[in-house]
């Protein structure tokens, strides 16, 4: 029973695990919704790209695209660098208890970088 | 455990496939056949056995069954390389791996299966069909953790 226990602990603990990301939009709200805060990690690469952000003390996670998405955009990786303010445009998770927003337009020192052409 | 996937995400070939644009889902391609072909071939050969007629099925269906493992498990190596760290760090991954262990095990133990007794060769088939399908099921959830 215990031993039960220990592991479904641990099974939910890996929900809290940064790089495990989503494809699609059907986990998301479907509205606009907008993120500003600075660059604390960048996970960046297949499968997915991921940069935790920290918004007025709120640690978020916005899931960017897949390198070739990032660079079609002309976002580079070092331009995600740990300290950089960034804007997300996007859709926030379903799930208002996640604070978790897929990128659809990335902005960087006043630069509009779209993901996603043809959902802005 | 982590330095040694950090390690092998800081690989030449671990870089190469987190930034390529096709070939990173062509392995993720493959790896998805892999299973196909292992689970197909195992499902029908276990039915088969616990159904007593073995030998036809277990001489046409096991070759497919090592080529999807071969593969599954080559191709799965290159999708560990390239996230490492979040594998290792994964309760799904590591069962996972628990559980397939047992399942290769369990193959291992009778892949000559006509030297066993019936009754044995029921079980070994019975765990088969739990052990194989239940790897699969641990796989995707590492996707939804």
């Amino acid at each position: 029973m215990l031993a039960r226990r220990t592991l479904l602990a641990a099974l939910f603990a890996s929900t809290a695990l940064p790089a495990l990301a989503h494809h699609g939009w059907r986990w998301t709200d479907s509205g606009d919704f907008e993120l500003t805060g600075i660059i604390t990690d960048a996970d960046l690469g297949n499968p997915h790209g991921v940069l935790t952000i920290d918004a007025d003390g709120e640690t978020w996670t916005a899931e960017v695209g897949q390198p070739w998405r990032n660079e079609r955009a002309g976002l580079t990786d070092a331009m995600m660098a740990p300290g950089t303010e960034v804007t997300i445009l996007g859709e926030r998770s379903a799930d208002p208890a996640q604070l978790v927003v897929k990128a659809e337009v990335v902005v960087i020192g006043g630069e509009r970088y779209v993901l996603y052409p043809d959902r802005v | 455990m982590i330095e040694t996937a950090a390690a092998l995400e800081a690989t030449a070939l671990a870089q190469f496939l987190k930034a390529s644009r096709w070939t990173y889902p062509l392995v993720n391609a493959g790896h998805i056949l892999g299973i196909a072909l292992l689970v197909g071939a195992v499902v029908p050969m276990d039915v088969a056995v616990i159904r007593g007629r073995a030998v036809a099925a277990v001489g046409l269906l096991r070759p497919w069954s090592v080529a999807g493992f071969v593969l599954a498990v080559t191709c799965g190596a290159l999708l560990f390389v390239t996230q490492a760290t979040d594998y290792v760090r994964s309760p799904w991954f590591l069962a996972k791996m628990g559980v397939l262990g047992l399942a290769v095990l369990n193959a291992a133990v009778h892949f000559r299966l006509d030297r066993w007794p019936i009754r044995q060769r029921r079980q070994a088939a019975l765990a088969s069909l739990v052990l194989w399908p239940t790897v699969l099921i641990l796989g995707r959830m590492i996707g939804y953790g």
